[in-house]
């Protein structure tokens, strides 16, 4: 059972971590939601903290990324966005993901 | 103690508190249920909701050094340079929140400066003030309590020394020392969030001679400790905060920090909690660092409110038809540079910043006096622009009670009307925000917290490395 939920891409756990929001030049915890919205019943989205992730979306206020952790993003396959504008590209690299688990 | 984690428990800890509060003279049994103070209350209390918020998480929060356990990073000693500058984007985030003072960072500030020193302290004298403070903290970090930093006292006749003062007592000292601690006697002045904090760290308010040995004094207290009175400083419009409706501009969380005189009357302190008691030759370097490290903040949190100033001043010209014009633009982006500019002197200051022996972080001194010199002035103009734009209405403009009003209320709404669509609550709303936040109080506060600008410019007398300039100049014309 679990690995045909796998095999579809249903339950996979993308974790979400925000830079500090010192100057966001956008809402981020809006485009969380949308991103929520958009996968909704196919991706979890816990945060960083959590383990077990298969992939990590880093949610940065402005293009000082601060978000990004030292050296470069460790662990599991990830994408940063800084802007509001690259929410389209956030959600084409998690259908590739999506697609990817598919075949 | 169990730990301090939301708004609500925040409340709750202060209902517990029962310490000796006055308001314009009469007792305050609640300090979370008087209306003049409640707004205070509301700011401070988001430097422990917003730390429980992830989209703020990686500011707010930060581990401790001491226990590796996840803290508010308002307890924290800073560890790295980049814990400086994460201090200075937390104080800018808070107050686009709160627009207002949120008071917390006068304690972090204090606690820092009296973990680097009390290190020194014990390096030279051989004292045990390091560890004991270090005990401290980790109750401050673990409770999450909110402390007051309490450098500045009274100083009456400022053209005399603390031990040739008429009084004593206008200087904060020991008057006893006794086996188990110390009895202290005087009071401290403009002492930000005092009504609504747990405890207050002492530091003294300036270098101290051998004959001022008993005002070298460092130590921490609970608010509520027998002999200890706070007494709430009155500020421009307060008397707003007590009414229905949007007079007081920012309702939700009032004008500057709330500061208060916090007298202390023959009051106990064991000796666990002293930290500097005689040591006069350290209590300058104490003061420099304290002075130093809460300079340095002034473009983060001013850096916030002027956000806020300066998106209600773009409004207030939308609401009124101005926005096109091109001197609006002008001066919105004046408005722009100059919180921009106050910022990056504190980023730069904290970017400058070096390891001191105790291995806690310390802004650059010199930087960190130039932002604060900055904001004195900057302040003031920003406030200026915002009134330029905003026009005479923000200073004529009726009641709340009129435009509610049976009888006028049409009237309000009908001649305050501005551009189309824009409802006339809405403008007043703004242009009572802006009447709040660009005057008075506000501010005065900017002049002289931190420090006023004489002592900044003390500061360029000492750090500004004059010699040195001199003899570039001199080499380079090739002088002797």
């Amino acid at each position: 059972m679990k690995s045909r939920k796998r095999k579809t891409g249903i339950g996979k756990r993308i974790g979400v971590k925000y830079c500090g929001g010192c100057n966001p030049t956008y809402d981020r915890s809006q485009v969380v939601r949308q991103l929520k919205a958009c996968f909704l019943n196919r991706f979890y989205f816990p945060l960083r903290s959590q383990k077990n992730l298969d992939g990590l979306v880093f949610i940065n206020g402005c293009p000082s990324s601060c978000a990004l952790e030292e050296g470069g993003p460790k662990g599991p396959v990830s994408f940063s966005i800084s802007g509001e504008n690259e929410l389209p590209l956030l959600i084409r690299w998690l259908t590739t993901l999506e697609e990817k688990e598919n075949n | 103690m169990k730990p301090i984690l939301t708004k609500k428990d925040y409340i709750q800890s202060l209902k517990e508190l029962r310490h000796t509060v006055y308001y314009n003279g009469k007792r305050v049994e609640d300090v979370t249920e008087h209306p003049a103070l409640r707004p205070h209350i509301n700011a401070a209390a988001l430097t422990y909701e917003l730390a429980l918020r992830p989209e703020h998480e990686a500011l707010m929060s930060v581990v401790s050094h001491l226990s590796g356990k996840k803290i508010n990073r308002f307890t924290h000693i800073h560890q790295s340079v980049d814990d400086l500058i994460k201090k200075i984007q937390m104080l800018r985030l808070i107050a686009h929140e709160t627009g207002s003072c949120f008071q917390r960072c006068v304690g972090f500030d204090a606690l820092n400066a009296v973990y680097m020193t009390a290190y020194d302290i014990d390096r030279k004298y051989r004292t045990d003030y390091f560890e004991k403070f270090k005990k401290y903290l980790l109750h401050v970090q673990e409770s999450n309590v909110m402390v007051v930093g309490g450098m500045t006292d009274p100083k009456g006749d400022r053209s005399l020394s603390p031990s040739k003062q008429a009084d004593p007592d206008l200087f904060t000292r020991v008057v006893q020392r006794r086996s188990d601690g110390i009895v202290i006697r005087g009071a401290k002045a403009h002492m930000t969030g005092g009504i609504n904090s747990h405890e207050i760290l002492l530091m003294p308010t300036q270098a101290m001679k051998e004959e001022e040995k008993d005002y070298a004094l460092s130590c921490a207290l609970p608010l509520n400790a027998p002999g200890v009175i706070l007494i709430f400083g009155r500020q421009t419009n307060e008397e707003r905060k007590c009414e229905e409706g949007f007079d007081a501009g920012n309702t939700q969380f009032g004008l500057v920090g709330g500061e208060a005189l916090i007298v202390f009357e023959d009051v106990f302190v064991p000796w666990e909690n002293v930290f500097l008691c005689g040591e006069y030759d350290m209590s300058g370097l104490l003061v420099e660092r304290f002075a130093t490290l809460h300079r340095q903040n002034y473009g983060g949190c001013k850096g916030g409110v002027s956000d806020i100033l300066v998106g209600a001043s773009a409004l207030a010209a939308e609401y009124q038809g101005t926005a096109g014009a091109s001197h609006i633009k002008d001066k919105l982006a004046e408005m722009m540079h100059l919180a921009e500019t106050i910022y990056s002197g504190s980023v730069a200051c904290s970017a400058m910043g070096y390891r001191t022996p105790s291995g806690a972080y310390y802004p650059d001194p010199l930087l960190a006096n130039t932002t604060k010199h900055n904001v004195t002035r900057h302040i003031y103009e920003i406030a200026r622009l915002a009134h330029d734009i905003s026009g005479g209405i923000v200073a004529t403009m009726p009641f709340y009670g009129d435009m509610e009003s049976r009888d006028v209320g049409r009237y309000v709404k009908k001649y305050l009307a501005g551009a189309q669509g824009v409802s006339v609550e809405s403008r007043m709303k703004i242009l009572r925000l802006i009447e709040n936040m660009s005057g008075g109080t506000a501010l005065v506060e900017s002049m002289h917290g931190a420090g006023s600008p004489q002592a900044q410019k003390v500061m360029y007398g000492r750090l500004g490395n004059l010699e040195q300039k001199k003899r570039w100049a001199k080499r380079l014309v090739q002088i002797d």
